[in-house]
């Protein structure tokens, strides 16, 4: 059989038979079977691709508010921990207030706002001065205990030596013994106390106060504890550290008290 | 494996056809995936001593195939896709061993727009002539220029 007639064949198979199909259709509809059968694959993938859809959407809708919800947790810690400060400020202002109403030397609280920029000193800066009654040489203390007195003082600000600097000194008694003697910073986080004798029975735990003797603290001021006692390789007086009550590490707001001696 | 290659790439046509809205609405990939097949057999067979009837036979075949798949997707009576794709099986290697001789890109692409409003129009025609469905001339054949000016690229880019 030549080229053009196969072509022919096939061209008249093909047209014959499709329109004897389609006119069979046209009378009658009788492929539901093989609709059925052969288009199944068709409509499982329609449905496979509309679900993958779906969840597609689902799955961006739950990202969009996944991201939503923790943008919303973190403002609500934020919020949180803003309450928690302003819950712990408000317990610090309520226990200065009532060391106010206490304390008849109280001159002004103030707030601690910076460290000092001198390394060999041990200060902190007041967020008042002057203008606020503040005088060189006043104590400076929080309801916990003693932290040291003002060292400088300008208009609005003041510098406060604190206790656990080495040129700072106080005049202290043991709460349960009442021996005096005198608490001077080492330059670490604790102090010494000075001028105890041997013979004097100090024991660690043992509570320090101020005897007021100095002129400058007032009587009965916290200071600290003995952390440590050390009798041997001594000379004259006992070797005694004491621990602060109050952390110069942890200073916020403090309280200024007048000199025991005050020229007023 | 090739057989293979076939089943996969007349998969991936059908699943880009049916699924993708555009690819739906403005082309015809079907069209081209039979034209391919056919360039194909046709660069096959045609090494041979004389078998360009079977390229034709095996395009055609393909081609009833495909189309047959899409009338059954369509929904609606079966035929005019298998007569429109066997037709395109047909002329494929026809096309390239008795008319033009040599692929070349334009060719290709000419041939894909005419081989694309060709099948648009024989499908539309039997569905109109054997479902009684009426359409508006304008709009199918705008819907069937579109298509064809899509497929073009195709014709550049599938060489024998």
């Amino acid at each position: 059989m030549s080229k053009g007639r196969k072509r022919l064949l096939i061209l008249f198979v093909l047209v014959s038979a499709t329109v004897a199909l389609m006119s069979y259709q046209h009378d009658k509809r009788a492929f539901s079977f093989f609709d059925a059968v052969i288009s199944y694959p068709y409509y499982a993938l329609n449905e496979f691709t509309s679900n993958a859809g779906v969840t597609f959407r689902r799955m961006r809708s739950a990202f969009e508010e996944n991201n939503l919800l923790r943008k919303k947790v973190n403002e609500l810690l934020l919020e949180k921990q803003q309450y928690g400060e302003i819950i712990l400020e408000n317990e610090r202002l309520k226990a200065l207030l009532s060391f106010k109403e206490q304390e008849p030397r109280f001159v002004t609280a103030a707030r601690v706002i910076a460290r000092g920029p001198d390394r060999l000193l041990n200060i902190v800066i007041l967020d008042k001065g002057e203008k606020s009654g503040i005088e060189k040489g006043m104590a400076v203390i929080t309801p916990q205990g003693l932290i040291g007195k003002i060292y400088s003082v300008r208009d609005s600000f003041s510098d406060v030596l604190l206790l656990k600097d080495s040129n700072f000194s106080v005049a202290v008694r043991l709460q349960n013994s009442r021996r005096e003697g005198v608490v001077s910073g080492a330059g670490y986080d604790y102090c010494l106390l000075k001028y105890v004798p041997p013979e004097e029975n100090v024991v660690k735990g043992d509570v320090v106060i101020t005897s007021g003797f100095d002129g400058i603290f007032p009587e009965g001021l916290p200071v600290g504890v003995v952390s440590k006692v050390r009798k041997e390789g001594i000379e004259f007086f006992q070797y005694i550290e004491v621990k602060p009550f109050q952390s110069s590490d942890k200073l916020e707001d403090v309280i200024v008290l007048k000199r025991v001696l005050s020229k007023n | 494996m090739n057989v293979l290659k076939w089943i996969l790439l007349a998969g991936l046509v059908f699943l880009l056809q049916t699924q993708c809205p555009f690819i739906r609405e403005f082309s015809n990939l079907t069209v081209i995936l039979v034209y391919y097949f056919g360039l194909k057999s046709h660069q096959r067979n045609s090494g041979r001593d004389y078998s360009g009837s079977k390229a034709e036979f095996e395009s055609v075949v393909f081609g009833v195939i495909i189309g047959g798949m899409e009338d059954v997707i369509s929904g609606s009576i079966i035929g005019p896709g298998i007569l429109s794709k066997g037709l395109l099986g047909l002329m494929t290697p026809v096309v390239f061993t008795d008319m033009i001789f040599k692929w070349t890109p334009l060719w290709g692409a000419i041939i894909v727009v005419i081989f694309t409003l060709f099948d648009g129009m024989v499908v539309v025609g039997s569905r109109m002539m054997f479902t009684g469905v009426h359409v508006t001339g304008v709009i199918v054949l705008q819907a069937m220029c579109v298509q064809s000016i899509i497929n073009m690229p195709f014709g550049i880019l599938l060489r024998p």
